[in-house]
């Protein structure tokens, strides 16, 4: 579990996250919309530690974020972003083994190599695996980000949660993909998995999100299902635009 | 698992090259030596001295510590290039890049100009404390400059920018130097600044090993962090990866690295540009792979160009530095247009 309490991030006197508290719940998939601005990479990044909050506090399993050491959190915690890049070539199977790094200090161990293998061949990119990595599309770049981010929270701990954090991760990938990553994700539930995400396409997050939080000028408007989060009055209120919320296959289906 | 086969057959065949090169310009020079006056020399300079060939003499105490020096050089050269490249994230880095080679040219220059005029001397060591101390001062100062304002952070493109300019500055400082010194002082700068291997003597070789392996060691254990830099600063931390940390310690590895073969051999410039070229052009980019055998490579590539450069105006020498970057460019050109790197 992800526990946020009250965290604020300021800069000179921007206030980009205003005072938010929420709980992200193992089991389901986490969401966080929002227009462009209001606050869900940074706090999105205050989630994963690479931004600190100039107030308040993020928990990990009931503990604040601080009491971790780098390589402790890297081992149960992952972050898909839509950062692709590498500086030199590379291995499609060396990129995706980097994943593994927090979790051994010489050589690979087997249960490092076969999880590399586990996730290469969950993210669907296992016949890449001999390939250079900077000579791949832009998709199969962040479809092989996303095994090495699988890897590296692979196997469950015992009494330990892990915790998936998304990032805008569906900029490079069609629509096929973008689908086809929202259900890996989903079908990744598992008790011990904690997955919060940041998702601009309100349908996608709608179709694949059990829990909403909205987030509008750097405050938590609403946390809830996407029924309850994804209505005209709301998406009015948040974006400006007049929508229409239709319903398909059960879901809520927004159409502007 | 084939992997680790095929990195561990390049470096046998390093060694081995290495081990054949080291022999070859031990051999040939102004007086050529064989190898069964080699196995005596080693048998004879420590059991009875005095009855040394002038053959053995040149061996023990000119060929063989220069043959070392080359190596030890040409290794500190090739794996600072390897550092930089993977610590800056970006192909066309060398250990000159951060201000280090200039600081100590600066050293240098200031020692040969000001030292002739007000006769300043503590011997031997004058000229690399002057050229360390001054590769210490610029690298620092690229440091400090580039810690931005704001965020105390260490931006690359920052730290890249500000190392030109300080290279820019000290680099005046040389030419302000040669401009003011006598005629026989600025020839010494201007020698020294293109590479010089002849200062080769057995207390150097120590100072320059311990330097080279200990440096090379605490290397190899930020390889995997360096990999993980690849990614970029962000997924780097993500994984595990204290930046601050790793930044510090593999810029100050290379101060030291560089400071001190600098200090005793002179400016060599390419030997770092090109060698992790060549290595990652064969094997990819693997730091645990690049870092060892760029000091096996780096060791080949300056033994040979200082071969070639006592070979060619034999008995005269030409410095070494010309040889390297006389070589180094069309290499550096041609693998620059093969590969498609990202600069």
């Amino acid at each position: 579990m992800i526990t946020v309490k009250n965290i604020t991030y300021k800069t000179g006197d921007n206030t980009l996250v205003d005072d938010i508290s929420v709980e992200f719940k193992p089991g389901i998939v986490n969401l966080i919309v929002g227009p462009n601005g209001a606050g869900k990479s940074t706090l999105i990044k205050m989630l994963s530690g690479q931004m600190k909050e100039t107030s308040g506090m993020v928990m990990y399993g009931g503990k604040p974020l601080g009491v971790y050491t780098l390589r402790e959190l890297a081992k149960s915690r992952a972050l898909l972003s839509q950062n692709m890049e590498l500086a030199f070539s590379a291995r499609v199977s060396e990129v995706v083994m980097m994943g593994r790094y927090p979790h051994f200090s010489e050589r690979p161990t087997t249960s490092d190599l076969q999880a590399c293998d586990e996730a290469m061949k969950y993210a669907d990119i296992a016949y890449l695996k001999d390939r250079d990595y900077t000579t791949l599309s832009g998709g199969e770049k962040q479809r092989v980000q996303f095994a090495r981010v699988l890897a590296q929270i692979w196997y469950p701990e015992p009494n330990k949660c892990r915790y998936l954090l998304l990032d805008e991760p569906l900029a490079y990938l069609d629509v096929y993909y973008q689908h086809q990553l929202m259900q890996q994700i989903k079908l990744l539930r598992s008790d011990t998995l904690v997955v919060v995400g940041v998702v601009h396409d309100l349908n996608i997050a709608a179709k694949y999100g059990e829990s909403i939080s909205m987030i509008h000028r750097g405050k938590l408007l609403l946390t809830g299902t996407p029924e309850s989060v994804f209505t005209e009055a709301n998406i009015k209120e948040v974006y400006g635009v007049e929508a229409e919320i239709l319903v398909n296959k059960g879901k809520p289906y927004i159409c502007f | 698992m084939k992997q680790q086969q095929s990195s561990r057959s390049i470096t046998v065949i390093l060694v081995v090259v290495l081990v054949a090169c080291m022999l070859l310009s031990i051999r040939l020079g102004a007086v050529s030596i064989s190898l069964s006056e080699m196995q005596s020399a080693f048998s004879r300079y420590f059991t009875t001295p005095d009855t040394v060939t002038l053959n053995e003499r040149i061996f023990m105490t000119i060929r063989l510590p220069r043959a070392f020096l080359c190596v030890l050089v040409g290794a500190s050269l090739a794996v600072g290039g390897t550092l930089m490249q993977a610590l800056f994230r970006n192909p066309i880095v060398e250990p000159g890049l951060i201000g280090t080679s200039s600081g100590a040219a600066f050293g240098a220059a200031m020692y040969f100009a000001l030292g002739a005029m007000f006769k300043f001397d503590t011997g031997v060591w004058t000229l690399p404390i002057a050229a360390g101390a001054g590769a210490l001062l610029s690298t620092i100062l690229v440091y400090i400059l580039s810690l931005s304002g704001q965020t105390k952070k260490n931006s690359i493109v920052v730290l890249l920018l500000v190392g030109m300019a300080v290279n820019a500055l000290f680099m005046s400082g040389v030419g302000f130097f040669s401009y003011i010194a006598r005629d026989p002082q600025a020839r010494s700068i201007t020698f020294w600044g293109l590479g010089n291997l002849s200062g080769a003597d057995w207390t150097v070789i120590k100072v320059v090993c311990v330097s080279t392996f200990g440096c090379i060691t605490v290397a190899m254990r930020y390889a995997k962090d360096l990999n993980a830099l690849m990614l970029g600063d962000d997924e780097a931390m993500l994984l595990g990866v204290n930046l601050k940390g790793l930044k510090v310690t593999i810029l100050l590895i290379n101060v030291v690295m560089i400071a001190v073969v600098t200090a005793f051999a002179g400016v060599i410039s390419f030997v770092g540009l090109i060698v992790p070229h060549m290595l990652r052009a064969v094997k990819g980019a693997d730091n645990r792979f690049l870092i060892p055998n760029s000091a096996l490579l780096g060791g080949i590539l300056l033994t040979l160009a200082d071969l070639l450069a006592r070979m060619l105006l034999r008995p005269a020498e030409l410095p070494v530095g010309i040889v390297t970057s006389v070589i180094g460019v069309p290499i550096f050109i041609y693998l620059l247009r093969r590969t498609k790197y990202i600069i």
